[in-house]
C-alpha cells in the first residue's frame, strides 16, 4: 500500500486522475530492477542500511516520490525482526545501572579510568551469558532502524529460525494478507504494474461509493467481493451497462459497493480491503469502475475516478477458483468434525431476485431433502443489513439465513435489529447454531426427477 | 458558550520562530499579550540561578571538506536563484523548486547533509567528554536534535536515552530513575520538549538544535527548575564554528536572553 505522502494524483474538472507511469519505460524498468536488487542484497542486514541505500537513489532525482513509492511496495513484501542474543531492554537497563556507579565514562579517560567502559560492557555480557560483541549489538537491536530484514518475497535470511510449521506469519482475517491469493514473483514488471494499481488504490481510500460493471469473469469478481467482505448490491445489466429486470436478460453485472469514506467505523480496515479488491477487476476482458472520491469532507464534495480495461492494469491475483476466508475454512473444518446429519456444501450459484442477485456462501443439505442457504456477511451497517433482510422477505427466499459478525459493524449507532434469520457471532461460527437455523428455515428441495 | 465573559491564557511558549504567533493577534483570534515575564527575571527567586555557556568546536579536516562541498552545492543553487531564504516564503519557494528541478533536489539534500555534519561534529563528543568529567556528580541532561546522535551518545557514554521511539513504559522507568538519582545522566532528542514531566536537572548540554526559540526556551525552562539543593544551573551549548549553526544559535538566543 502507498501511504498518503507517496500517493500521486491530479484533480481537475471534477475528476481525479492517478498519475500512472508507463511500465515499459526503460527508465522506470531500470529503477525498479535496481530497487529489487537492493532489497535482495540487504536480506539479513539492518533496516537502516537498506533505507540509506534507497535514499541514495533519490539524491538528485525529482522522481523520488516514485522511487520511494516503489520501495514502499517492496517493503510490504518484507519482514523485519529484532535479532539479539538477549532481550535489548534487559541489556541496556543493566548497562545503565552499572555505568551509573562508574561515571565519568568518557572517550578520553584518565589513565586509571581507561577500562571503565569496557568493564561495564564486559560485566553485563558475562551476567547475561553473551559475548561482548553481542552485548554491543544487542543494546539497541530493537530499534526500528536496527531491525534486520529477515524476509524479502520468498527469500529468507538463513539465520532466522522458522516456526515448526514453516511459517513466520499467520493470516487472521479475510484478505489481510495477499499471500493466499497471489502468485508472486518479484520482477521489475510486477513492481511497475503493482505501482500503478497502488496509485489507484490510494485514491480509493477516500471513496464514498464505487460502481463496478463487468461483462465476464463474474464468479472471480464476486468471489473477491465476498473474500474482502465488501458491502455490495449486485444487479444484472445489458451490454450497454443498463440495468435489466431479470438475470435471464443479463449480459453482465453491476456491483454498487459502499466506499470506506462513507463509514463511521472501521473505515481504515475497510479501505484496505477495498484497495485489495481492485486487482481482481483486470481479470475481466471488459470492466468499468466509477468511484465518488471525497475531496472535501466538510463540504461533502466529491470528484469522480473512472477506470476500465483500457487503463492497462495487470492483475497479480490468480483467477478462476474460489478463495475461502479463514472464517469459511474454519467453519468447514469444524463441520467435518461435528456430528450432524446436515451436510455443508459450497453454494456457488447466485440467488436470483430478478432485478438483483445475492451471493450466498454455503448450502446445508439434509439427507431427507431439506435445504437451507447460508450467507456469511462481511462488513455491515444497520441500513445495509435491513435492506438485505427486506429483499429476502420480498423475494420469498424463505430458506436463506445470514451469519453476521458483531466485529464488522461499521456504524456509530447502537445496534438494535430484530431479525430472526440472523445468526450473530463474535469470532467464529458454531456448527450447532447454524444447524439450529437450518432446521428452522429449511425448505424441501424440489425432488430430483420433477 | 462558556460562562466566563473573558478568558486568560497562560503560556511559556508564545513566540514562534516563523512569527505565526502574530497572526493570532492580527486576525483577532485572541487579544493582545497583557503581561510578560522574561526568564531572566524569574531566575533566583522562582527558578534557580543559571548561567549559559557557549562553546565552539572546529570541524575535523574531513568534516570540513565534506561540509564545504555540500554547503557549496546548496549555496550555489540558492545564489543562482532569487530566493529570499530569510523569509518563510523564500524558503517555501526553494522547497517547491526541489520537487521538479533535480539540481534543486540535490541542493536540498546538500543542505541537509551539511546541517547533519555540523550537528554531529565529532569534536562535540570531545567537548562532551570534558563536561562529563567536570559534572559527573551533577544531574545532567544532554540534548541532541536527532535520534541517531542520541543513541550514539548512549552507546558511547553508557547513558540512558529517550527519543520518540522509546516506548512509554521504558521512558517512564528512565525518568523515574533519573528522579530518584539512580541515573544521573540522561541523553535525549527533542521528545522531552513538551508535555512530559521531566525531573529537575542542574546541568544541560545542548549538542545540536534547530532554529526554534520556542524549543530552546522550553529546554532551558526544564533545566532551570529549582533543585532541592538550590544549586546554580548551567546550560552549555556546543556548536560547530563556521557553519550554519552559528546563525541558528544566535537566533535561538534572541528568544530567551532579552537584552543580552
Amino acid at each position: 500500500m502507498l501511504t498518503a505522502d507517496l500517493a500521486r494524483s491530479r484533480t481537475s474538472d471534477g475528476k481525479v486522475t492517478p498519475l500512472f507511469i508507463d511500465p515499459d519505460d526503460a527508465r522506470y524498468r531500470k529503477t525498479a530492477g535496481e530497487l529489487i536488487e537492493l532489497f535482495e542484497t540487504h536480506v539479513g542486514e539492518p533496516k537502516a542500511d537498506l533505507d540509506t541505500a534507497i535514499d541514495q537513489l533519490t539524491v538528485a532525482d525529482t522522481d523520488y516520490k516514485i522511487i520511494q513509492g516503489l520501495a514502499k511496495l517492496l517493503r510490504d513484501e518484507c519482514d523485519f525482526e529484532t535479532v539479539a542474543a538477549a532481550e535489548p531492554h534487559e541489556i541496556r537497563q543493566r548497562l545503565f545501572e552499572r555505568a551509573n556507579d562508574s561515571y565519568p565514562i568518557v572517550r578520553q579517560p584518565t589513565l586509571e579510568a581507561d577500562t571503565r567502559k569496557l568493564d561495564v560492557y564486559t560485566a553485563v555480557a558475562d551476567e547475561l551469558g553473551i559475548s561482548l560483541a553481542e552485548c554491543h549489538q544487542g543494546m539497541y537491536a530493537d530499534l526500528d532502524a536496527n531491525n534486520r530484514l529477515v524476509r524479502f518475497g520468498d527469500q529468507v535470511a538463513e539465520s532466522v529460525e522458522l516456526d515448526t510449521d514453516g511459517t513466520t506469519t499467520t493470516t487472521q482475517l479475510t484478505g489481510q494478507s495477499e499471500e493466499s491469493y497471489t502468485g508472486k514473483a518479484l520482477t521489475d514488471e510486477w513492481l511497475l504494474n503493482r505501482y500503478n494499481l497502488a496509485l489507484a488504490q490510494a485514491v480509493l481510500y477516500d471513496a464514498t461509493e464505487l460502481r463496478i460493471r463487468v461483462w465476464d469473469q463474474f464468479a472471480t469478481v464476486f468471489s473477491y467481493v465476498k473474500l474482502f467482505g465488501l458491502m455490495h448490491r449486485i444487479y444484472p445489466i445489458d451490454e450497454h451497462g443498463e440495468r435489466v429486470s431479470s438475470t435471464d436478460l443479463a449480459e453482465g453485472y453491476e456491483a454498487i459497493l459502499d466506499g470506506p469514506a462513507s463509514l463511521f467505523r472501521q473505515s481504515r480496515k475497510y479501505g484496505i480491503r477495498m484497495a485489495n479488491f481492485l486487482p481482481a477487476l483486470p481479470h475481466c476482458k471488459r470492466w468499468e469502475l466509477t468511484a465518488d472520491i471525497l475531496v472535501d469532507e466538510s463540504a461533502n464534495e466529491t470528484r469522480e475516478l473512472t477506470l476500465d480495461q483500457t487503463t492497462g492494469f495487470q492483475t497479480h491475483y490468480s483467477g478462476g477458483s474460489r478463495y475461502d476466508s479463514d472464517l469459511e475454512r474454519t467453519l468447514a473444518d469444524k463441520w467435518s468434525r461435528s456430528n450432524t446429519e446436515w451436510n455443508l456444501v459450497r453454494e456457488d450459484d447466485v440467488i436470483d431476485l430478478g432485478a438483483e442477485v445475492l451471493l450466498p456462501d454455503f448450502a446445508m443439505e439434509h439427507p431427507d431433502g431439506r435445504r437451507t442457504i447460508l450467507e456469511i456477511m462481511g462488513f455491515w451497517t444497520p441500513e445495509y443489513l435491513e435492506e438485505k433482510l427486506a429483499k429476502i422477505r420480498q423475494a420469498d427466499v424463505e430458506n436463506l439465513v445470514l451469519a453476521v459478525s458483531e466485529n464488522l459493524d461499521c456504524t456509530s449507532e447502537d445496534i438494535d435489529i430484530e431479525a430472526a434469520r440472523v445468526l450473530w457471532f463474535k469470532t467464529g461460527i458454531h456448527v450447532y447454531d447454524v444447524v439450529d437455523l437450518a432446521e428452522r428455515y429449511a425448505t424441501q428441495a424440489p425432488s430430483a426427477g420433477s | 458558550m462558556t460562562i466566563a465573559p473573558y478568558r486568560l491564557g497562560l503560556t511559556a511558549t508564545y513566540e514562534r520562530a516563523d512569527d505565526a504567533h502574530e497572526l493570532l493577534e492580527d486576525t483577532g483570534l485572541i487579544g493582545p499579550v497583557v503581561y510578560e515575564e522574561e526568564v531572566d527575571e524569574l531566575a533566583g527567586e522562582y527558578l534557580s540561578e543559571y548561567e549559559t555557556i557557549h562553546m565552539q568546536v572546529e570541524l575535523t579536516d574531513d568534516e570540513r571538506s565534506q561540509y564545504d562541498e555540500e554547503y557549496g552545492i546548496y549555496r550555489e543553487y540558492v545564489d543562482t536563484h532569487d530566493f529570499d531564504l530569510w523569509k518563510a516564503e523564500g524558503y517555501q519557494e526553494f522547497l517547491a523548486h526541489t520537487s521538479y528541478d533535480s539540481d534543486g533536489r540535490r541542493a536540498l539534500i546538500a543542505k541537509q547533509r551539511a546541517e547533519e555534519l555540523a550537528r554531529t561534529a565529532v569534536k562535540k563528543l570531545d567537548t562532551l567528554d570534558t563536561l562529563l568529567k567536570r559534572h559527573h556528580d551533577d544531574r545532567t541532561i544532554i540534548f541532541t536534535a536527532n535520534n541517531d546522535f542520541a543513541y550514539e551518545i548512549s552507546h558511547e557514554f553508557i547513558v540512558p536515552c529517550i527519543t520518540h521511539q522509546t516506548k512509554t513504559d521504558e521512558r517512564t522507568e528512565i525518568l523515574e530513575r533519573f528522579r530518584t538519582g539512580e541515573y544521573s545522566i540522561l541523553a535525549t532528542s527533542q521528545v522531552l520538549d513538551e508535555g512530559i514531566d521531566v525531573p529537575a536537572a542542574n546541568v544541560g548540554i545542548i549538542l545540536s538544535g534547530s532554529a526554534s526559540k520556542r524549543q530552546y526556551a522550553q529546554r532551558l525552562g526544564r533545566i532551570l527548575r529549582p533543585t532541592d539543593e538550590r544549586q546554580p544551573a548551567r546550560l552549555y551549548e556546543i556548536i560547530a564554528s563556521d557553519t550554519m549553526e552559528n546563525y541558528v544559535s544566535q537566533r535561538r538566543r534572541e528568544g530567551v536572553e532579552a537584552g543580552a
